[in-house]
């Protein structure tokens, strides 16, 4: 009997077996692909076993890498992730402010321009200055407390919301106007998945550890150092907008610039994630985590993108937010199983790092010669 | 612990006697449970790897028969225990179900 490759290009059935077989995870193929394409032969009985065949084949593929995906989370190190993310979104939220707060004073936003002070922004930049004071110092209590008070602040504000941004908002109108091809959704929607994960970076966030003398402290643990980098980037940014007011205007229900910082994550999350071999699984892992907290963002913009052709041709704006939204929310569950997945994988590469997993059938006794036996 | 699917069972009852191979075990497994459990090989496959990972069944040998690899598995001790309390619970089971229809029906 020929060997089902040979088999395969021959008759249609084990072609169909060998395609159904694709279902399975490249590694479960390359360890017992050939077995179970032989069993599958040998238990199909006529053109309606193969059929058969082909399903549990499509059926086990499915189940084998939803087995895997499983093992890689399960291997992932969240936390310490997460520890690597108190800094870096500290410092995003704030740039994002240090936008708003640069719309405002240039005028570019008509929402704040006109009013004094609320007592909600007074709020927001006492919760501001409090989380930066708690990050830079590693002070865990008073940064997870400000960075969860910010939280409940922008979900008020996303439920409450009003194109005058509200009394207790948090939600500072603003539109970067960086090209027609970028679209984001509403600023305070787009925030909320990244500062639940700033919540959980902050309650996770290793304390300052206690000054020994004549032992220095490493750079990243140094007070000054981390305050820099929380608030350099926001001064830059908010300084540069302020001088290039073409590129902010007034938005009453989008704002592109959540997208845009997050975007550069998305990207830093897959260029690191191929580079995982090198030992950086808590930065891949960092990065997925913040791609996923961004995929509304994109999500939205990406849906608006496509289907901002069809607003010339379809007159009823109802069917064209309804259609918006949907392509949305597919597009969301696209992007949350990718960075699902390149946690997965993630975790998959620090099994093998290890010693391999049992999962699969046929890891344990690699075929070859040294391991075969004739039979009696 | 909750009770053994019917083609976990009966893969873990076909391998009670001696080492089988795939193809072995799924005919084994449909004659036993009188044709009621028709195993494809991606289902079988499916529950010898969760098998294999819970320890209750390890590979035992490949032979190579006509050219062709065939892996063969073993019980555990751990696998033998489970598949001899999952026989215990469905005879206790059975007996109970059986007493309640042997019963004289009760008037009210």
């Amino acid at each position: 009997m020929p060997s089902p490759s040979e088999a395969s290009s021959a008759a249609p059935a084990p072609l169909l077996l060998r395609l159904a077989l694709r279902a399975y995870p490249p590694v479960d193929r390359r360890g017992y692909g050939d077995e179970l394409v032989e069993a599958a032969l040998e238990l199909a009985d006529g053109r309606s076993g193969y059929v058969r065949e082909a399903g549990g084949l499509l059926q086990g593929g499915i189940e084998a890498r939803l087995a895997r995906l499983r093992l890689g989370l399960g291997a992932v190190d969240l936390l310490a992730a997460l520890r690597r993310l108190t800094l870096p979104l500290t410092a995003l939220v704030t740039m994002i402010w240090s936008a708003a707060a640069a719309a405002r004073i240039n005028g570019a936003t008509i929402d704040w321009a006109d009013r004094g002070p609320t007592a909600g922004s007074v709020v927001l930049l006492t919760l501001l200055a409090l989380l930066i004071l708690g990050v830079a110092r590693a002070q865990r209590g008073i940064a997870t407390f400000a960075a969860t008070a910010l939280f409940l602040q922008i979900l008020a504000s996303a439920l409450w919301y009003t194109a005058r941004g509200g009394t207790v908002t948090a939600s500072p109108s603003v539109h970067l106007n960086i090209g027609w091809w970028w679209f984001g959704p509403n600023v305070t929607w787009s925030l909320l998945p990244l500062v639940l994960l700033l919540v959980l970076a902050c309650w996770r966030m290793r304390p300052a550890a206690p000054r020994l003398p004549d032992v220095p402290r490493p750079l990243t643990e140094q007070g000054a150092v981390r305050l820099l980098i929380i608030v350099l980037p926001a001064v830059l940014f908010g300084v540069l907008l302020h001088y290039a007011p073409q590129y902010v205007v007034q938005g009453r229900e989008t704002t592109q610039l959540p997208g845009l910082l997050v975007l550069i994550a998305v990207v830093a999350t897959l260029w690191v994630a191929r580079a995982v071999p090198g030992g950086r699984e808590r930065a891949a892992t960092a990065a997925a985590l913040v791609g996923m907290g961004a995929s509304p963002s994109i999500a939205y913009g990406a849906a608006r993108l496509v289907l901002s052709p069809l607003g010339s041709f379809v007159e009823n704006r109802d069917l064209v937010v309804a259609l918006n939204l949907l392509m949305a929310v597919l597009l969301m569950v696209v992007a949350a199983a990718i960075f699902l997945a390149v946690l997965a994988a993630v975790g998959l590469r620090v099994i093998d790092r290890r010693g391999g997993s049992p999962l699969a059938v046929g890891h344990a006794i690699p075929l070859g010669p040294d391991h075969t036996a004739s039979p009696d | 612990m909750a009770a053994l699917t019917e083609s976990t069972y009966f893969v873990l009852a076909a391998l009670a006697r001696e080492p089988m191979h795939g193809y072995g075990i799924a005919k084994l497994a449909g004659d036993l449970s009188d044709g009621r459990v028709k195993l494809t090989a991606g289902t079988l496959y499916g529950v010898l790897a969760r098998l294999v990972e819970r320890g209750q069944i390890v590979e035992d040998r490949v032979e190579v028969v006509s050219g062709r690899a065939r892996r063969y598995y073993r019980l555990t001790p751990s696998g033998r225990e489970l598949l001899t309390d999952e026989t215990e619970r469905l005879r206790a089971t059975a007996k109970t179900v059986r007493e309640r229809l042997n019963a004289e029906p009760e008037r009210s």
